[in-house]
């Protein structure tokens, strides 16, 4: 098919996993943004952590291109159950790989990783700040 | 198709609504030019047998049959292979017809890229251009147009019909202003030509180019019209065997022609009707969106414009996402992300848009062959796929909070 986007591109972003949002007051929950929605892109990740590190919930927004919406789920769905510190460490090419991203729409695996390490880092200062 | 359950025995699936793009040739058209590529498929330029005749009076009819679709003088028309082709025509042909003296050329911010590309190649020939920004509707002022001209000024290129937003620029009123001050004035017409009444007397046009693809005819052939009297000088840029008066060198395609010209006929003679129909169409379907959708946008304005297009932005939402969901439906975006950048369409830049609203519009170009049917299908789907990117989209949460 000549179409532009890749066929996990094209499934992620026609049904997208973990689309949704959390309660931002609960303390085990934090959440993180990339891009800007003037700049036609915007993702924003939240997760949920228990007290054994693990990523319990993760949940995503995504304005922008059909690659950007399907990074960010993708992102989502690859820390569900893991450690906060493999969702620090959740690489771009990763996640540009697993979607097969040109290297044009890399940017768009770059937005999802941001968001979900700014979550990470909005987690680790909550904690702090509440403990 | 994959993916598809049994609708499309009932509809063509994909819907078409990409008609600004191209259009579905009609069979009329075919069957026109069916003969021409097989019993008569002589040279026109062959002069010495049967053949060639045949091919010249078929020639010379549809020429004939185009320049009566746009009320003009048949010896005024060059068949070219497009209108990209006519365009760089009229643009390279009448600067360079000044032969190297100081040259200088009015266009507007809107253009096609065959007028905005030929004008930045022609000033690495020292050829100034002033490109003439439009307001938020996308027409451009005459006044704008009158104060660029300069002594030295060779053409002014301001297109009929704009083929993103649909906005008919005020030609009529341009005229005056260049025949006043003896500047040539070209229009380029592709999207104009069978939608809405084109005539290049009542333009004032000097002149004029169009596409036959753009009409339910076939691609690859178009033509740039050019005042016979008193003539408009041109210089050809294509070299050859001085086909089209010299102007447009190689060998004509008469069964393009031919069907071209029975695409004008057709579109002519059922312009009025068919554009009330489509507008229709257009109308419906704005109504359904708007009706069922909030926060819709329309770029351009409803009065003064193409019938069959229409061109939203549905906020919190991007285009080419939007598209994806939308695998029954052959529409366009203001953007194209395949490409290295994600850059938002001139068109709606130059309407003043920012990227986020440029990059969350798309174009409907409804047509001849479009129905109600397809258009309560397509409003259903697109109701659906809007309502669905929005729930995931934070832009939307925004607007909202």
């Amino acid at each position: 098919m000549p179409e532009p986007y890749s066929a996990e591109v094209i499934e992620l972003c026609r049904h997208p996993r973990n689309a949704g949002r959390l309660p931002a007051q609960d303390p085990d929950v934090a959440g993180g943004e990339a891009g800007a929605a003037e700049e036609g892109e915007l993702v924003r990740i939240q997760i949920r952590v228990g007290p054994d590190q693990l990523v319990r919930e993760a949940v995503f927004r995504a304005f922008g291109c059909p690659a950007t919406i399907a990074a960010a789920s993708l992102a989502t769905e690859r820390v569900l159950g893991q450690p906060l510190s493999f969702a620090a460490g959740l690489a771009t090419r990763d996640l540009a790989r697993a979607l097969s991203l040109p290297p044009e729409r890399v940017r768009s695996a770059e937005l999802a990783r941001a968001a979900l390490a700014a979550a990470v880092e909005a987690f680790c200062s909550k904690r702090q700040t509440g403990v | 198709m994959p993916g598809f359950t049994g609708l499309e025995r009932v509809m063509h699936l994909p819907i078409y609504l990409d008609n600004h793009a191209t259009t579905r040739c009609d069979p009329r058209v075919v069957e026109a030019m069916l003969p021409y590529f097989t019993e008569h498929f002589g040279n026109a330029s062959s002069v010495t047998h049967a053949h060639g005749w045949r091919a010249r009076d078929a020639l010379e009819t549809a020429r004939g049959t185009i320049a009566e679709a746009l009320g003009a003088d048949a010896r005024g028309l060059l068949l070219t292979s497009g209108a990209t082709e006519a365009n760089n025509l009229a643009l390279f042909g009448a600067a360079r017809a000044r032969r190297g003296r100081a040259a200088h050329i009015v266009t507007c911010a809107t253009e096609h890229p065959s007028v905005l590309d030929s004008c930045r190649a022609l000033e690495r020939e020292q050829v100034r251009v002033s490109v003439l920004g439009v307001d938020r509707a996308g027409r451009v002022s005459p006044d704008a147009v009158r104060a660029a001209i300069e002594p030295d000024t060779v053409l002014v290129s301001i297109a009929h019909a704009n083929g993103e937003i649909g906005v008919l620029q005020p030609i009529a009123e341009i005229a005056e202003i260049t025949r006043a001050r003896g500047v040539p004035l070209h229009t380029d017409a592709t999207q104009s030509l069978g939608k809405v009444p084109v005539d290049v007397a009542a333009l004032g046009v000097d002149l004029l180019s169009c596409s036959a693809h753009k009409l339910y005819g076939p691609k690859g052939i178009g033509a740039l019209f050019v005042r016979p009297r008193p003539r408009m000088r041109l210089v050809p840029i294509l070299y050859g065997g001085g086909n089209e008066r010299g102007l447009r060198s190689g060998t004509a395609p008469v069964a393009l022609a031919v069907g071209f010209a029975r695409a004008c006929e057709i579109a002519v003679g059922e312009l009025e009707p068919e554009a009330l129909r489509v507008g229709g169409l257009r109308d419906r379907l704005l109504e359904r969106l708007t009706s069922e959708l909030s926060a819709i946008l329309r770029n351009g304005e409803v009065e003064n414009a193409l019938p069959g297009n229409l061109n939203l932005c549905f906020e919190g939402v991007e285009g080419e996402a939007l598209l994806l969901g939308l695998p029954e439906l052959a529409l366009s975006s203001g953007s194209a992300c395949s490409s290295a950048r994600r850059e938002p369409s001139h068109v709606l830049r130059a309407l003043g848009l920012g990227p986020e609203r440029a990059l969350s519009s798309i174009r409907f170009g409804l047509g001849r062959f479009n129905t109600a049917e397809e258009v309560e299908f397509a409003a259903d789907r697109i109701v659906e796929q809007v309502r669905r990117l929005r729930g995931v989209s934070p832009v939307w949460d925004d607007r909202r909070a």
